[in-house]
């Protein structure tokens, strides 16, 4: 092996560090360097300028062979430069990748999952939401956040959780509601003074069906030869009567009735029943007969909630009949394994139980335990520290198998192949992987992968204008944030070719949307149902709301966000970003300048610097112009047609459906995109190589796309530790 | 339990907002200051602020359009602001514009594309950003130097608050991590501080122990519980800990650091001389409309402020590069597509709409801080607020002469009410490092400063 620093001549390199794979012999890329050399540089420019371009980058020579020194780069690059001249590029400054930690922690969406695995309780979508993104996806480098604020906001989320999970005996602390006087809304009256028959009340939203305490405090100005009567009234019915037989604040009289309330808003109110009004009574004083409402106060709900079915269930699992220490401690052992990566061992419970014992019941124990057992960094890390190479240990290759294919938990059985280490055995995983994929959590992988693969994310903080899209609203966009996952899914648990994705002449949408995309609402309610788009331009994702908006500007489609949309997301082939100095388009503005935006974008690639890009990307855009920048279809003539740079005509959705099914860079984009997903971080040179190894071996020429994750999940990649951590 | 404790002393949230000295009466006053600071009111605490608006300003307006005739130093002497900072013209007083400051780290140098990313990432680390595949490599922010000077002094070493919630996937800009774009606080050169972007969850960490707990004995059960629960957590990753490799350590020992801030923030916020803040200050619901909601957080700010709860604050209002339509201000073209006008003048008139709509939500923030009185003067005179963006104008990616406001008294070594011109190219590092230095930090270096910033 050649010593650092001693290689000068291009011979002496191509000898040492490149002919193993690009000499005589079968060469590489069929590449043969050895022969390229002996004809010198004057001859095959093209290639001496690719090999200028990978020495450059300094991706070759590849894991494992050992990496030249940046000299020794330095001085083949001069070589290269001094006989084909300045295109020869620059040695780029190395890429640095950061070092990966094998260990990440769960992304707030994988913690919502495993919460809902393991208590059925749906978190809110913000309840975690202050990720800083490292990736296209977000599991890449997860665990970036996490300081102070971060598990601040954790422990109380897990605080919430193990409440809502664990029902007490006694409930925690009776909420109790009031409203003065002057907060009370009483009908053409002023505050709590009742001077005519009527109610003085308070809206409350009642939490849940339960018992109630609800008073009412009032005291009366007395007239005439009867007292005041006033009533304790829910949603106006008088619930309680009661006569006033003082007079003043002093002998104000308080109602009181314990009942059943139904969750949900009611009025609790004070009624004035017996008004007496005679303006020409001599004494002044016996003229008008008022009551004043002072407050109106509502506690509960009272009773204790049954417990929840996860919390019956978790007691009856941990042995119902025990003393309640055992009964504890085989409880809190089910969390822990369920929960954490690793079994829990004995000393992990014992430490659980002795943080619990001071709580004044088993329930209260049990909470406390539940939220532990969350907050624990064996529950919030997830991964594995090995030896490169090496495969995972079954346990982490559960996790990292749970989390990809459901985003949640293991599940009982995936648990027993995971500890007993037989998961790693490739019959066992082929079998799980299958069960896994025809089940139902499945969906996770769908609602996991596809919104970042697509880059629709940013749908979320994407405001379409008001004025000039007023149907754009939060349901539709919910609506349309479903469509690719449903379709996406339905795809991967039916068997159906990959390709379809982007080819699909129906999809999964609600009413709603339908009616949004002018299909015949054939649906009768709100769910996603199966809609046949053979009448439209719409094929798979190309024609999906969701995307159509993303790629827009609030007010206006952009050709340009599109096209690069379709290179970047689906082929992974992005255009470089405009240099800093670029002279920007003023794409919106065509009328001022009387040109179309067409003829302003054909203007723009005419500029060097911008059409080596723009030509690539502008045609894909324009064939996406039929719909607008929430996604409906255009109706009349639009421009859709474009030219790629190969010269092969586009000509709108369905144009650019059949250019996609067909393009050699889809396929392997998804796959590669599916797996840094899988695995969490990117893809190294070696990682590529695994993948492509297992990759060649799907012999399928449509493949499904079950076959791809498959694929990926019997991989090495998948499988096993990286090996070249040392470049990572 | 103490007899005498402090809590039954609210602020009143009326009292606050309605503002001026003499809503609130002189034995109140005492009683919004700490015991322990009441002792020492020669220390009155200084504060630092950081507000920062994406996608640079219409700089032809946030200019006076006519320089200040005289000499140099004349023109330093009176302030006269562009047409976008009217609605600070009533603050005046608090106010200093700075012009010639440059954030070089913004710049490619040799990076390519990505002036927006870098705009942020680099205003408060003056750090040039890493460009790389799944990393970020940055350097600790001046809201974070200044916090670790102050560590101990308050239950929260710093506040780290956000308009609009970081992207946790996607591309952001050209090839830099969305945690660029999303943050302007960095903890350390990997690790962005966590944002808040939820008022109502933001007032409960800060005034009720994160679960709207609203009697002080059901925070304090919840307090004891969550010691104990930390106390187990802490432990078993000190077990973890010993048995990994020094890269997998790092989130391990970030998790570690977490605990250990909490468990000290527990026990600040227990202290006896700790100011309650009423239940009618919770914020009602989040409410959708963009600019309540910048005010909101401004209400909270000066609150967490003035209970002393922190001491330094950042609040980044918009992602960089935020794309979004202000439809509230009649404007339907995204603000980051807005901001590349070329010079077409209704796109600039809309960003200096923008530009105004958000010196306005300053002026809010600057109102409160200065309603409230304390020794040694309003809250606002006791205060830095640095106010500003990464970027010039958002449609050349300048980012040079950058729009920045320095708004307070700082305790008095800031004289506000100026024109404060610096030499062409003088980092903004420069201010970062003078505000440390003010807050009495001995800092020697900030990013790329080359000394500190000449404000005399």
């Amino acid at each position: 092996m050649a010593q650092e620093g001693q290689v000068t001549t291009l011979g002496e390199f191509i000898e040492q560090r490149c002919s193993k794979c690009h000499g005589i012999e079968d060469p590489k890329g069929d590449l043969n360097l050895v022969a390229l050399e002996s004809e010198g540089l004057g001859e095959n420019r093209d290639e001496w300028l690719l090999v200028a371009e990978e020495l450059s980058l300094q991706v070759m020579p590849p894991h494992p062979e050992p990496k030249p020194a940046r000299s020794e780069y330095l001085a083949m690059l001069g070589i290269l430069r001094d006989s084909l001249g300045d295109e020869v590029p620059e040695l780029s400054t190395p890429v640095t990748r950061a070092p990966f930690s094998a260990l990440r922690r769960r992304t707030g969406r994988e913690i919502a999952g495993a919460i809902l695995a393991l208590t059925d309780i749906e978190t809110p979508a913000d309840a975690l939401p202050m990720e800083a993104g490292l990736h296209v996806y977000d599991v890449v480098g997860a665990g970036m956040t996490l300081d102070a604020a971060w598990l601040d906001r954790w422990l109380s989320l897990a605080d919430s959780v193990s409440r809502e999970a664990i029902r007490l005996p006694e409930p925690d602390r009776i909420p109790h509601v009031q409203a003065s006087g002057r907060k009370l809304s009483s009908p053409r009256q002023s505050g709590g003074r009742l001077s005519t028959q009527g109610i003085a009340h308070l809206t409350h939203e009642f939490p849940r069906d339960g018992n109630y305490t609800l008073r009412g405090k009032a005291w009366a100005q007395q007239a005439g030869t009867r007292h005041a009567w006033v009533a304790l009234t829910l949603d106006g019915k008088r619930i309680e009567e009661l006569q006033v037989t003082g007079e003043g604040p002093d002998s104000a009289i308080t109602m009181t009735v314990h009942m059943r309330v139904t969750k949900g808003p009611h009025q609790v109110g004070v009624a004035f029943l017996n008004d007496y009004f005679q303006p020409k009574e001599e004494d002044p004083r016996e003229r008008d007969r008022n009551v004043i409402v002072e407050q109106v106060s509502i506690d509960g709900p009272l009773d204790p909630q049954p417990p929840t079915s996860f919390q019956t269930e978790l007691l009856l699992q941990a042995g119902e009949g025990n003393e309640t220490q055992a009964q504890l401690g085989s409880a809190m052992t089910l969390l822990a394994n369920r929960a954490w990566q690793e079994a829990p061992r004995a000393e992990d419970i014992q430490r659980l139980l002795e943080l619990v014992q001071e709580e004044p019941s088993p329930q209260a124990s049990l909470r406390l335990g539940l939220a532990a057992v969350l907050a624990s960094p064996r529950f919030l890390l997830v991964g594995e520290i090995g030896e490169p190479g090496t495969p995972l240990s079954g346990p982490a290759l559960a996790t990292r198998l749970a989390l990809f294919l459901w985003g949640s938990l293991p599940d009982e059985q995936l648990l027993q192949y995971a500890r007993s280490n037989t998961i790693q055995e490739t019959g066992v995983l082929e079998r799980e992987v299958e069960r896994m994929l025809q089940d139902p959590r499945a969906r996770g992988l769908a609602a996991g992968f596809v919104p970042q693969w697509l880059q629709i994310v940013r749908l979320k903080s994407h405001a379409p204008s008001k004025e000039l899209f007023p149907e754009y609203d939060a349901q539709l966009r919910e609506a349309m944030l479903t469509e690719p996952v449903e379709l996406f899914h339905s795809i991967l648990q039916d068997g159906l070719p990959a390709r379809d994705l982007v080819r699909a002449d129906w999809t999964m949408i609600n009413q709603q949307l339908a009616g949004h995309y002018g299909l015949p609402a054939t649906g009768h309610s709100k769910e996603t149902e199966r809609y046949s788009l053979t009448e439209t331009v719409r094929r798979g994702i190309l024609g999906h709301g969701a995307i159509l908006t993303a790629s827009s500007d609030p007010g206006r489609t952009s050709p340009v966000l599109r096209g690069k949309w379709v290179l970047e997301a689906l082929l992974g082939d992005a255009p470089p970003p405009p240099a800093p100095d670029t002279s920007v388009l003023d794409v919106s503005a065509p009328a001022e300048l009387g040109l179309s935006m067409r003829e302003r974008l054909k203007l723009h690639r005419t500029e060097p610097g911008c059409a080596s890009c723009h030509v690539a990307m502008d045609p894909l855009g324009f064939a996406l112009e039929r719909f607008d920048a929430v996604g409906r279809t255009r109706v009349g003539k639009v421009d859709e047609q474009g030219t790629l740079p190969d010269g092969t005509q586009l000509d709108g959705p369905l144009g650019l459906s059949q250019m996609l099914t067909s393009d050699a860079r889809f396929l392997p984009h998804l796959t590669r995109s599916l797996a840094t997903y899988a695995v969490g971080r990117p893809l190294s040179p070696d990682d590529l190589d695994t993948l492509e190894r297992a990759i060649r071996e799907v012999h399928e020429p449509d493949p499904p796309l079950v076959t791809l994750v498959r694929t990926i999940v019997l991989s090495d990649l998948f499988r096993c530790q990286p090996r070249d951590t040392q470049d990572l | 339990m103490s007899l005498f404790h402090r809590r039954t002393n609210p602020i009143d949230r009326r009292a606050l907002l309605r503002g001026g000295s003499a809503a609130l009466g002189l034995p109140l006053l005492e009683a919004m200051l700490p015991a322990r600071a009441l002792a020492q009111s020669a220390l009155t605490p200084k504060r630092l602020i950081y507000v920062y608006v994406p996608n640079g300003v219409n700089m032809e307006e946030w200019f006076p359009h006519r320089p200040p005739e005289g000499t140099t130093a004349a023109a330093n002497a009176t302030l006269s602001l562009g047409p976008s900072l009217l609605p600070l013209a009533s603050h005046k007083q608090h106010i200093s514009l700075l012009s010639g400051l440059t954030l070089d780290k913004a710049r490619p140098n040799g990076d390519g594309p990505g002036d927006h990313a870098r705009a942020s990432a680099a205003f408060l680390t003056c750090v040039q950003p890493l460009k790389a595949e799944g990393a970020v490599q940055l350097g600790i922010s001046a809201d974070q130097a200044a916090a670790a000077h102050l560590r101990g002094k308050t239950p929260f070493p710093s506040l780290t608050v956000g308009g609009e919630a970081p992207r946790s996937s996607g591309q952001c800009d050209s090839g830099y991590a969305c945690a660029y774009s999303s943050h302007i606080s960095w903890r350390s050169a990997t690790q962005p501080a966590a944002k808040e972007t939820d008022p109502v969850r933001l007032f409960d960490r800060l005034f009720r122990g994160g679960a709207n707990l609203t009697t002080i004995t059901e925070r304090r059960e919840h307090a004891h519980r969550r010691r104990s629960l930390l106390d187990y957590v802490r432990e078993d990753a000190s077990k973890l800990h010993g048995v990994l490799g020094s890269t997998d350590r790092q989130t391990l020992e970030r998790y570690l650091t977490a605990v250990r801030e909490l468990e000290l923030q527990l026990a600040a916020l227990e202290k006896e001389d700790l100011h309650e803040v009423a239940d009618e200050m919770r914020p009602k619901n989040a409410t959708s409309k963009r600019f309540d909601r910048l005010r909101i957080f401004n209400d909270l700010i000066t609150l967490a402020l003035a209970t002393d709860r922190t001491r330094v604050v950042t609040f980044l209002t918009a992602n960089e590069g935020s794309n979004r339509a202000y439809s509230e201000l009649g404007i339907n073209e995204g603000h980051h597509s807005l901001s590349h006008h070329g010079k077409n003048p209704a796109k600039m008139k809309s960003i200096a709409r923008i530009d105004r709509a958000n010196a306005r939500v300053l002026g809010h923030l600057l109102k409160g801080l200065a309603s409230h009185q304390e020794v040694g003067g309003s809250l606002l005179d006791n205060s830095a607020v640095v106010y500003g963006s990464g970027i010039a104008s958002g449609n050349a990616h300048k980012h040079h002469n950058l729009p920045i406001l320095l708004c307070g008294r700082m305790g008095g070594v800031l004289r506000p009410g100026r024109h404060i011109q610096s030499l062409p190219n003088t980092p903004l590092a420069n201010l970062h490092l003078h505000l440390l230095r003010c807050l009495g930090a001995n800092s020697e270096q900030h990013g790329d400063s080359t000394g500190v910033l000449d404000v005399v």
